[in-house]
């Protein structure tokens, strides 16, 4: 009886005890992590034949929008129309290199003019805007040639019936150029470069949130080996090795660095606004997708391939992806093991699979195609 | 490019399409007997759309001229649910109308929902059983110009004036003036194409609703000969003493031509000075010239320009204005370009450059022109061009009933009288030559005058001086 008594006695405190500990025991739902400062890497998608099962997941920002209220008219498109895209101006902003020191002078000296048309180059060709070209010494002079070959009244007509697009938003690339040198008689220039870019309404002066780039940071030892801006001093004055106080020199140095931070914000440009296609059938393997070169999508896309019904998606499989003007074409390279993927699979095998009864299937790019850096930059 | 599809088997399961005979690759019979027919063309959008509507429309002509009877009577017992009687009917009569130059625009087909196939756009027409194509008829206001008279029915509204003027009279007259505007409205409009190739190329009935305004005002103050004959048809009183009246009245219709006419061409070709400096003075005076408008120094109205470049970076755009004036200063028009058009490298020849690239913009031009025009038909609105009178005070007995003789000269508006010791200055506006003006004072100013007034000099158009 005792005994009995005791093992009542002794759960009870456990039991106490357990929920006592319960209690007091926080949620861990954050942790802690370092700041880096650390230079920024580019992240490109993996190819499509390089795909496990469990890879095969919707990637953020995937679109589901037909394109039933395109008037396919880049002029006087539908706002709801996924074709539709912000027409934009793009800036270098706060370029400005302060203090004195050893090389800040020819740093400051950089222009960024031709970066800006580096940049309007590059973002141009993804297809996520409609670019209106800073370039206006380039527009004036053809239009001079174009006056002298063609004549006044074909200029006019011209200039009148196609006018400057007006920029719907802003984008701003604001950079940060910083130096530093090591060293007294052998020392080393370390140059820094952070670029941040903002899409802005210039009217409501809004800063937009989306698209949200994060801070792009470049320092010399990505483009450079560090001995190749190793410089000698001798009674502080420059001996030999890299000319630091020499301009051109230093804007070979801030031109790679510019060049290799506008790559990475390009491919984070493809990660934040994804390619979305609606697939108009299957055939085997094969997908037929409803837009092409016209909604971004590049050559070699990885696109994750998914059902989507009643605010639920289920994937289905992995596409390498290879858009025409209009229209994409896509092999699928392995199919995810589900039941609805099964279903689909069966149907295309014998025949063409069309999504019907309310079933919509889309496509979404996982972000850069994995070759777009070796084959575009 | 455009292209048929090769399965339309595929096609009708792909759409949920009823059930249809097929006859050929993308044209055939529905199962209640529509004939239905599928195109695709390459692309996206309206253009693709249109074109393969175009195309399947093509197609569903095509076989109603010889196949489709052909194949309904071969295959009439698949269409359990159609008359055949009917049906054979009413595609002979198709087959017979596309024999005889039916068009395939003239079909009233119906199209289906676009549907998207790879890089093509592909669209269903469909005629409806029974459907037939209809004829358009169209009709118009019509002038007749060997008529010398025409008949309008108007009402009029008037109250007793202080000036003595019974409400009746008022609204007869009110009458008579609507009839005479209603003839030059329907002349106008009869007339405009033939100004708007011309001189006068009006784009909104505004201006021409203005335009008649200013036509019949004029007309009416010139000559009350327009109208014939006329009759009471009814009377109705209105508030506060108010008469309302109905008239038939008859109105000389080659008269009031030939007057609108003559105000037309008064408006449309007058005489302008133009200042502004080289070489913009240049431009704008070929510019002119070319537009009907002549150029020259005595001219009452000043056509003024000025240009300035706008200098950005490297680049110049012009911002370029024209105003029309009158000697005294009165403004009746205002012209901005639109700088935003374009810039080109900053140049000795820039100005040059630029100015005939603005003048050769059909949009801009016809801007210019418009307001200059406005302008022209705002001085004739106004009742005419300022004219500046100058008497020796030693031809008058009184200036004090000057004001009241001038206001009696047929034309005459808007009349102030002042001056110094020596002379007598009346500034009215008058909607004719000075000659005309200086004659018709010469009559009209003797009560006012203690002698006969000297042979009239004159300053330049505007100015008639009596010294």
């Amino acid at each position: 009886m005792q005994l009995k008594q005791f093992k009542q006695i002794s759960v009870s405190a456990l039991a106490v005890l357990v929920l006592s500990a319960c209690q007091s025991t926080p949620a861990e739902q954050t942790s802690k992590t370092n700041v880096t400062n650390r230079s920024s890497q580019a992240q490109v998608a993996r190819s499509a034949y390089d795909f496990k099962d469990s890879d095969i997941k919707i990637p953020a920002y995937f679109d589901t929008q037909g394109l039933d209220r395109c008037t396919f008219d880049p002029s006087n498109e539908n706002d709801g129309c996924p074709l539709k895209k912000p027409v934009v101006r793009m800036y270098f902003g706060g370029t400005d290199v302060g203090g004195e020191g050893q090389g800040v002078q020819a740093l400051r000296e950089y222009d960024d003019n031709q970066l800006l048309m580096m940049l309007e180059n590059q973002f141009s060709g993804i297809n996520r805007f409609r670019i209106i070209t800073q370039d206006d010494d380039l527009i004036a002079a053809e239009k001079e040639t174009y006056l002298e070959q063609q004549g006044a009244r074909d200029l006019a007509q011209r200039a009148s019936a196609e006018r400057v697009l007006k920029p719907d938003y802003v984008v701003k690339i604001d950079t940060l150029r910083t130096v530093k040198n090591e060293g007294s008689i052998t020392g080393w220039m370390d140059y820094t470069l952070e670029l941040t870019s903002a899409v802005l309404n210039p009217f409501t002066r809004e800063l937009m949130s989306y698209p949200n780039l994060g801070k792009v940071r470049v320092t010399s030892g990505d483009v450079r080996e560090r001995n190749e801006l190793k410089f000698i001093m001798a009674n502080n004055r420059y001996v030999s090795g890299f000319r630091y106080f020499d301009s051109a020199h230093v804007n070979a140095v801030i031109n790679d660095m510019a060049s290799r931070g506008i790559d990475i914000l390009l491919t984070r440009m493809l990660s934040e606004m994804p390619a979305t296609a609606q697939v108009m059938g299957i055939k085997g393997n094969q997908v037929s997708l409803d837009r092409g070169q016209n909604a971004g999508v590049l050559p070699g896309e990885t696109m994750i391939i998914f059902q989507y019904e009643a605010g639920f998606v289920e994937p289905i499989g992995v596409a390498h992806v290879n858009p025409s003007r209009n229209s994409a074409i896509g092999e699928i390279t392995q199919w995810k093991n589900s039941d609805v993927a099964e279903q689909v699979e069966n149907v295309a095998k014998n025949g063409i699979y069309r999504p019907a009864n309310g079933v919509k299937i889309f496509a979404v790019s996982v972000g850069t195609p994995a070759n777009f850096l070796e084959n575009r930059t | 490019m455009i292209k048929r599809t090769q399965s339309y088997r595929l096609l009708a399961m792909g759409c949920g399409l009823v059930a249809s005979v097929v006859v050929a690759d993308s044209v055939g019979f529905k199962s209640h007997g529509d004939i239905y027919a599928e195109a695709c063309a390459y692309g996206r959008g309206p253009t693709a759309v249109a074109q393969a509507q175009a195309q399947a429309t093509s197609e569903l002509a095509t076989f109603l001229q010889g196949a489709a009877l052909r194949e309904f009577q071969r295959s009439a017992d698949s269409f359990s649910s159609v008359d055949n009687e009917a049906q054979i009917s009413w595609l002979e009569s198709l087959q017979q109308g596309s024999q005889s130059g039916l068009s395939a625009q003239a079909l009233p087909v119906v199209l289906g929902k676009p549907y998207i196939q790879g890089n093509d756009t592909c669209v269903v027409v469909t005629l409806p059983q029974g459907a037939d194509a209809d004829s358009v008829s169209d009709d118009g206001l019509q002038w007749d110009d060997a008529a010398a008279e025409v008949a309008v029915v108007v009402d009029g509204e008037g109250w007793p004036s202080k000036t003595g003027q019974t409400a009746r009279q008022i609204a007869e007259m009110d009458g008579l003036k609507r009839a005479v505007s209603q003839v030059v409205g329907v002349w106008l409009q009869n007339n405009f194409t033939q100004y708007s190739n011309s001189e006068f190329a009006q784009n909104n009935d505004d201006v021409q609703e203005s335009m008649r305004d200013v036509l019949a005002q004029q007309l009416h103050s010139r000559s009350d000969g327009f109208v014939k004959r006329w009759q009471l048809l009814d009377t109705q009183q209105l508030p506060n003493g108010g008469v309302k009246v109905t008239l038939e009245a008859v109105v000389a219709q080659q008269d009031v031509a030939q007057a609108s006419n003559d105000l037309l061409q008064a408006i449309g070709s007058p005489r302008v000075n133009v200042d502004a400096p080289e070489p913009l003075r240049s431009f704008i005076a070929v510019w002119l010239s070319e537009n009907g408008i002549e150029v020259s120094k005595t001219a009452p109205l000043t056509v003024t320009a000025f240009g300035d470049l706008r200098r950005r970076g490297n680049n110049a755009s012009l911002d370029f204005n024209v105003q029309v004036a009158d000697l005294s200063g009165n403004i009746y028009g205002k012209w901005r370009n639109d700088p935003s058009l374009l810039a080109l490298p900053d140049s000795d020849m820039v100005m040059n450059d630029l100015m005939e690239v603005h003048l050769a913009d059909p949009t801009q031009t016809e801007a210019l022109q418009q307001t200059l025009r406005q302008a022209f038909m705002k001085v004739v609105a106004q009742g005419g061009m300022v004219h500046e009178i100058k008497i020796a005070r030693k031809y008058m007995a009184s200036s004090q009933e000057l004001p009241g003789i001038l206001r009696t000269i047929g034309g005459v508006r808007d009349v102030v009288v002042g001056g110094d010791s020596s002379t007598v200055l009346a500034q009215l506006r008058y909607n004719g030559s000075a000659a005309d003006l200086a004659s018709a004072l010469q009559q009209a100013l003797g009560p006012v005058l203690n002698g006969p007034l000297p042979q009239a000099q004159f300053e330049n158009e505007f100015q008639i001086l009596f010294l």
